[in-house]
């Protein structure tokens, strides 16, 4: 055989027999993982990862609410990416999260993690949202030290349904996260997905939306966080396949250090399609001078009657305000945490979340600044 | 209170806009900087606090004896400055009050005071936001992100009022205020004077200083301070208008 790249940790991966779908695993051998020269993996380099000796363990998922979760069967596919195809040939796990037709759901908070250390876990999940249905879903994927976490979600929002979720992607040491989401939207359907990637080695997270009838939403967001050597690729693909559909993406991103952070954002809209709206933006901070944040947005438009923005800006904390809270006494590394945190949620202030799930995450964006606690918003 | 002497200073390319200030004022006193516009009035307030982009050539400025410009802002604030700027800065996703529990606790740390936490800051913000006509929608919001004119002025004259500043420095807190938002802010910095407290109060009318009375007027021209007299000079000014105590 050829030697693809990533053949040696593909052997390995079969040695120590975990391949449970041959068909799955030899459409993978024989395309390899995607190297730099392919133009969507250009800034993401796996080579680290795959040299790397993983256990194959199952996934840990800790959830409050049962009842909606559930395994979800394995997947047998030869097609899709490298990492879909090895989620297929080892994985096998997964979750099920259903939501009835009409119903109105609390939140529902679960964590998922590695079940061992040094593994490599592969999960396939799935969302449905039933017709008129509203959920709010919490997922924190983490903790993976060494590991290699990888999974495909596919979500179905039935007509009139609305799915906000948070992915909250964090680890504790030098992990590797690869997360892709496919999403189909039914007529007027609302999905608003908020990624939150914090710490890791390397976090690869996908949001692929298709809205297939009239009057449905995907909401593409992120907020991501690094420094020292950690490195974020943050990939959205929007597909507006059908007339009067709507979609917007909002990244912050906060680079310190030697921190990478990309973000490929992607809108497309067939030719029939009328009448759409697509708006993306995309802020960097930069902490400083050795960072480095990119974005590269990819329209692609066939259709006449389309209104698409995109921006991107690049820049350092505002110094005019970081002067103002200077001279009311507030220490510089204090004004410095406050400009941060208010740039960073941005994006979830919109999604207009309940109030416990805005205190996590601003907890979470606290924390990473090191001043865990420190600010709150008064009740006035 | 505050001795500035010899105070040589301008931008960081060299180009010189106070050209040798003599000033001092004592503990309790109100002193007025009046001059027309581009004369150096709101270069001597940021050079005091220490806003980043001036060069002091030479000179020294001295709050009750320690040296300002040894200081970085937040150390100023500390000691007892307070700027009420001309122009504030609006700061997106900062919220009005948790800026101002911050602020005030950053003062209370360093002076060995226990933090407020957010119930007891709530009711002391209340307090003063009440007496400046500043409603809790106010506070709610950004800091200074969407308030008028006026509103920003009496939110920097709350900052004031928390923070308890030694000396507060007013620039042109008038600006942009009808007379009605005119007196609430002037009430308000005449219920802080006291007798271990001073202002420095730099405007281009002499309508504000109606409600703020000095003991003491400056005529600053061309980085310069040309004439100091008491408040009848600011009346004078009025008059006549600034060209005749242009410098020569
Ligand atoms: N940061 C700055 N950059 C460029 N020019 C400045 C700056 N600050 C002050 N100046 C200039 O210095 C002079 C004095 O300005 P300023 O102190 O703002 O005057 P005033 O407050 O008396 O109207 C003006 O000519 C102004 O244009
Ligand atoms: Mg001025």
């Amino acid at each position: 055989m050829t030697d693809v790249f990533g053949a040696e940790f593909l052997d390995r991966l079969h040695s120590v027999g975990a391949v449970k779908n041959p068909a799955s695993f030899e459409a993978l051998r024989t395309q390899g993982f995607p190297n730099r020269r392919v133009e969507a993996w250009r800034y993401t380099d796996l080579a680290g990862q795959l040299a790397q000796t993983l256990t194959p363990s199952g996934l840990r998922i800790n959830q409050e609410q049962s009842g909606l979760f559930g395994p979800n069967p394995a997947v047998q596919t030869v097609e899709g990416d490298a990492l879909s195809l090895m989620n297929a040939a080892v994985g096998g796990e997964g979750f099920l999260f259903e939501v009835p037709e009409g119903a109105r759901l609390k939140p529902v908070f679960a964590r998922f993690g590695p079940m061992a250390a040094n593994a490599l876990v592969n999960a396939t999940n799935r969302i449905t949202i039933g017709a008129g249905a509203q959920a709010v879903l919490v997922e924190r994927w983490g903790q993976t030290d060494e590991s290699w976490m990888n999974s495909d979600t596919t979500i179905d929002v039935a007509e009139g349904g609305h799915l906000r979720r948070i992915i909250l992607v964090e680890d504790g040491g030098a992990g590797t996260q690869t997360h892709r989401t496919f999403t189909t939207l039914g007529e007027n359907a609302r999905y608003d997905a908020l990624v939150v990637t914090l710490g890791g080695g390397l976090h690869r997270i996908e949001q692929h939306a298709d809205l297939t009838k009239p009057g449905c939403h995907a909401g593409l967001s992120a907020i991501v966080l690094k420094r020292g050597e950690e490195h974020s690729d943050f990939v959205t693909n929007v597909r507006h396949l059908a007339e009067d559909t709507t979609s917007d993406q909002q990244v912050r991103t906060v680079v310190d250090d030697r921190a990478t952070a990309i973000f490929q954002g992607g809108i497309k809209v067939a030719q029939d399609s009328q009448r759409i709206e697509g708006d993306q933006l995309s802020r960097a901070l930069m902490l400083s001078d050795r960072a480095q944040a990119f974005t590269k947005p990819e329209l692609e438009i066939f259709a006449d009657d389309v209104k698409c923005s995109h921006g991107a800006t690049v820049g350092d904390l505002d110094q005019e305000a970081l002067f103002y809270m200077r001279a009311r006494g507030v220490e510089e590394a204090a004004a410095r945490a406050l400009l941060v945190l208010a740039f960073a949620r941005e994006p979830f202030e919109a999604l207009d979340l309940p109030e416990a799930i805005e205190t996590m995450l601003d907890g979470k964006v606290q924390e990473w600044l090191g001043v865990a606690g420190r600010f709150e918003e008064m009740d006035l | 209170m505050l001795e500035i002497k010899g105070l040589h200073a301008g931008l960081e390319d060299g180009t010189e806009i106070l050209k040798g200030i003599n000033l001092s004022i004592g503990a309790g006193e109100v002193h007025a900087i009046m001059g027309p516009n581009g004369s150096g009035k709101s270069t001597t307030a940021n050079i005091l606090s220490g806003k980043p982009g001036y060069d002091v050539r030479s000179g020294s400025a001295t709050l009750e004896g320690a040296d300002l410009f040894e200081m970085e802002p937040e150390e100023r604030a500390h000691a007892g400055l307070f700027q009420a700027f001309q122009y504030p800065v609006e700061i997106p996703g900062v919220q009005s009050s948790t800026f101002l529990q911050t602020a005030v606790n950053a003062k209370r740390k360093v002076k060995g005071l226990a933090e407020l936490d957010a119930l007891a800051f709530v009711r002391e913000l209340r307090a003063q936001a009440k007496k400046l006509g500043i409603g809790n929608d106010m506070l709610k919001r950004a800091v200074n992100v969407g308030f008028s004119g006026g509103e920003k002025k009496r939110f920097e004259t709350l900052q004031m009022a928390l923070l308890e500043p030694k000396l507060a420095v007013l620039d042109e807190t008038d600006s942009g205020l009808d007379v009605d938002a005119l007196r609430v802010v002037a009430d308000g910095v005449n219920a802080l004077r006291a007798p271990d407290r001073s202002f420095l109060v730099i405007t281009h009318y002499q309508r504000l200083l109606d409600y703020i009375v000095p003991d003491y007027v400056h005529i600053l021209s061309d980085g310069k301070i040309v004439k100091s007299g008491d408040k009848s000079l600011a009346l004078a000014v009025e008059k006549t208008g600034y060209a005749e105590f242009e410098a020569a």
